[in-house]
């Protein structure tokens, strides 16, 4: 494949501002140097010259059958319902091709800013059928083919999926486990049996022996509270792992509850995904006094040991009309919204991303495989701050994306 | 001799096809040709005169909005990236302005002046051509600070790049025989070179006193007023309806509240009340979406308040809100691209406000707030233009390319490009975010 036997990058830093040079092994794409590496005959040196070298992102919650559907036209829905139901009502018209394009220019796109893993989840409804869920398995596939991300596709069970309105769509969850998806979902909380279709979605995902990402809880109001059937449920099946994506209203219960349930699902090994620019966007801005934020509680869930990773969501769609596609939007976001570091906020967007997605761990250590992002700045904090999109995307050890920003104040301005 | 300066291939705000030719004499916009389709009407009635003269130089903006420039209306050039690359994370306002004030009185004239510099410059590179900056005035500093941000506007001006104001951020205490010193300090900073009178007044013994000793003391020098104002999410708090009061009562013209945080604790009822009385005064209002997430409101355990001021309310009553950064990589708040479309993002996220918006309160609002006139894209406005990569709008805002070119009056300030490559064995197929 490569007619080196290297890789090295050259002139970069590591997070916390240290010079150190980086050798990747060309065949088996895993870091054999870091610091300083003694150059050789038969190197590919890439230059990273005022860029930190980091390990790669990872997005733990996208949504790439609805991504990019909304780009000449800011979609402003008011509610999640609302937008659920503008959604809905284009399905019938949204074609396989369609589908394949948009989630395959996302994919570049976050592949060029850092991210090289991706849990999407991808809607299964009477609607739509199976035609969403395999344009995503294709796109996945196709992705990895080309060596640029490893993808997990969520069969995004629309509602309802509880009691007898739902077998329709309790049949297309298991067609969808055929047609080759990774991890069941659904989204109890806008169920109308909510305790039916998070059953359900259990019974599923502990027959197809695939892990479980379920849609938590999107309310600031405290009544629902679908996170504590989450938990009893993963402590009395056998399923493979549990993710509780949004947890909004857990930050709306008293603390004392707040606690108590992050003890829980610490206990039951259930991960947790926030998604900081959609939940500002969604929940509690409404509220005239005090709006809250509408993120989870981030720091009970991380105090009791509970992994909490953070994604971008939905991106320039009919949900929401922002995102960059940039792990670093969703990483100062994130910092911002639950006033924590540039590291911890980018640890969640890495690590315990990767933690909660079931990936095995990267770090920018010699063993380690070569996913990694390098981007202008002197170390992690200038990074997040600054945002540049300056950078170069590895995969495995090979360059799969490289963006160069040149430019800035004319010279010899004077008036 | 005269000059043109032809922007052709980028498209208006909506996506219309449009090409603008620029007089470089004098800086305004001489012609905006809307190409709507092949054979529309004005597209001809533009080719009968076009020809009239060569354009001096073409400017290809293929792929590119063109929009105005946008207005900071709210930042501390004097505080400016002076934790670069620390990171600093104070949890409160108070901690931050404790070690702020301990390290600004080892911050000599010139790294004020160094760290300002480069914050503009890379303001302007990303399309903010007017800034008004609080700037510290105390006994920990003198008036050194504005000295040297002075120091700044004046070469910036020279240069050509940005328009700079000066509020005089006077420290409390400002109230009694205590504050004697800052009230001297801010009259004295008023001679050094501030065009306007600032404060904390929230910050001192009796923030309502506090308030009006500011507003005399524009009142008395005929100059604008712009008050840190009300900044917690503790309902208690509240001096904007006494500061709105005082506008009108002293006639002040040109008065911003900025932050407002306590407004959005207030009731519904009173916050109307109030809103009603800061429109009545055309006191404007500044919110720093990114700054309030991060102090205020974060750290109440259950439903956390969002810390930004009531923007519907207020907009309801007619009020001007416009939108700044404010602090950026400092002592006081880690995060910060120098960039209006980041700001506008994460308004629009911040307060479910439309992005485009959420733009204006970066722009036209901003300007409203500053007390300048109004810039359009028509004949005969100065042409303060930012070209930007993307379709429309709403794409230029949600992706926030750093692909910009910036003119002010008429001149190209700055450019950036962005080159993006994949490896040959997998082409993208998207070509709209790329160059070649």
């Amino acid at each position: 494949m490569s007619s080196h036997e290297r890789t090295v990058l050259v002139g970069g830093v590591l997070a916390d501002g240290t010079r150190a040079d980086i050798a990747i092994d060309a065949t088996t794409g895993i870091i054999s140097g870091v610091g300083d590496v003694e150059h050789r005959p038969g190197d590919e040196a890439v230059d990273c010259t005022g860029m930190v070298v980091l390990a790669s992102a990872v997005d733990a919650h996208a949504h790439l059958d609805k991504v990019l559907s909304a780009r000449d036209r800011a979609a402003m829905p008011a509610t999640l319902n609302e937008a659920v139901q503008d959604w809905m009502e284009r399905w019938p018209n949204i074609t396989t091709a369609d589908f394949v394009e948009r989630a395959t220019e996302a994919v570049e796109l976050m592949a060029a800013r850092g991210t090289t893993a991706i849990r999407t989840h991808v809607d299964v409804g009477t609607g739509v059928g199976l035609r969403s869920v395999e344009a995503l398995v294709q796109v996945r596939d196709d992705v990895a083919a080309r060596g640029i991300a490893d993808l997990q596709v969520v069969a995004l069970a629309a509602p309802p999926l509880g009691g007898a309105a739902g077998a329709p769509h309790r049949r297309l969850l298991e067609s969808a486990v055929d047609a080759g998806i990774d991890i069941i979902g659904g989204s109890p909380d806008i169920d109308p049996d909510l305790p039916g279709a998070t059953i359900a979605a259990f019974d599923v995902a502990e027959r197809a022996r695939l892990p479980l990402d379920l849609h938590c809880d999107q309310s600031t109001d405290p009544h629902l509270f679908g996170l504590r059937d989450i938990i009893r449920l993963t402590n009395e099946r056998d399923v493979v792992a549990v993710v509780a994506s949004h947890c909004v209203s857990l930050a709306s219960q008293p603390e004392s509850v707040q606690h108590e349930t992050a003890e829980l699902m610490a206990a039951a090994g259930i991960g947790v995904t926030t998604m900081p620019l959609t939940s500002l966007f969604y929940f509690g801005w409404d509220q005239p006094v005090g709006p809250p934020r509408g993120l989870t509680a981030i720091r009970v869930l991380k105090e009791h040991g509970v992994v909490v990773a953070a994604g971008a969501d939905n991106v320039r769609d009919v949900f929401f009309p922002l995102g960059r596609f940039d792990p670093f939007e969703t990483a100062s976001v994130l910092a911002m919204a639950s006033h924590c570091s540039p590291a911890e906020a980018w640890a969640m967007c890495t690590v315990d991303a990767r933690r909660v997605m079931g990936l095995p761990p990267v770090s920018v250590e010699v063993g380690s495989r070569a996913d990694l992002v390098a981007i202008r700045g002197q170390n992690l904090n200038e990074a997040v701050a600054a945002a540049s999109e300056h950078r170069t995307v590895l995969r495995a050890g090979r360059v799969i994306a490289r963006t160069l920003v040149n430019g800035g104040i004319e010279n010899g301005v004077v008036e | 001799m005269t000059g043109s300066l032809l922007l052709r291939g980028g498209v208006l705000a909506d996506g219309t096809p449009t090409t603008i030719t620029i007089d470089t004499d004098t800086g305004l916009i001489e012609r905006v040709e809307h190409m709507i389709q092949p054979g529309d009407e004005r597209q001809i009635a533009a080719f009968d005169d076009a020809g009239a003269r060569m354009p001096s130089e073409v400017v290809d903006c293929s792929g590119m909005v063109i929009l105005n420039t946008a207005v900071e209306p709210h930042a501390h050039l004097d505080k400016v990236l002076s934790a670069a690359g620390q990171a600093a994370l104070p949890d409160t306002l108070e901690a931050a302005i404790e070690e702020w004030t301990a390290a600004s009185q080892r911050i000599s004239h010139d790294d004020t002046v160094r760290r300002a510099t480069s914050a503009v410059e890379s303001m302007v590179a990303r399309g903010t051509t007017i800034i008004r900056s609080h700037v510290d005035v105390s006994r920990a500093v003198g008036v050194r600070a504005v000295r040297a941000i002075a120091e700044v506007r004046d070469a910036m001006a020279q240069r050509g790049l940005a328009d700079i104001e000066i509020v005089a951020l006077a420290a409390p205490p400002m109230l009694d025989s205590a504050g004697a010193q800052h009230r001297d300090l801010l009259r004295e900073a008023l001679a050094s070179g501030a065009d306007i009178v600032g404060g904390v007044p929230h910050l001192d013994s009796d923030p309502i006193a506090a308030t009006t000793v500011a507003a005399m003391i524009a009142a008395e020098a005929g100059v604008g007023i712009d008050l840190h104002t009300d900044e917690t999410v503790d309902p208690a708090m509240m001096t904007l309806q006494h500061f709105a009061r005082l506008v009108g009562d002293l006639g002040i013209r040109n008065a911003v509240a900025s932050h407002c945080i306590s407004l959005s604790t207030q009731s519904i009822d009173r916050q109307r009340a109030i809103a009603a009385d800061v429109a009545a005064a055309s006191l404007a209002v500044t919110t720093m979406p990114l700054t309030s997430l991060f102090y205020f409101g974060w750290d109440q355990a259950v439903c956390p308040p969002r810390g930004l001021t009531a923007i519907n309310t207020l907009e309801e009553a007619g009020v001007v809100v416009a939108a700044g950064a404010d602090n950026v990589r400092d002592h006081f708040f880690p995060f910060g691209r120098f960039d209006p479309f980041e700001t506008a993002a994460v308004l629009s996220m911040a307060a479910h406000i439309d992005p485009a918006h959420a733009w204006e309160m970066c722009t036209a609002r901003g300007r409203a707030a500053l007390g300048r006139p109004a810039a359009t894209i028509e004949r005969g406005q100065v042409a303060d233009l930012l070209l930007i990569r993307g379709r429309n709008l709403g794409e230029a805002i949600a992706a926030a390319s750093e692909h910009r070119i910036v003119l002010r009056r008429g001149r190209i300030i700055a450019r950036t490009d962005v080159h993006h490559t994949n490896t040959p064995s997998n082409t993208p197929s998207n070509q709209q975010e790329q160059t070649t």
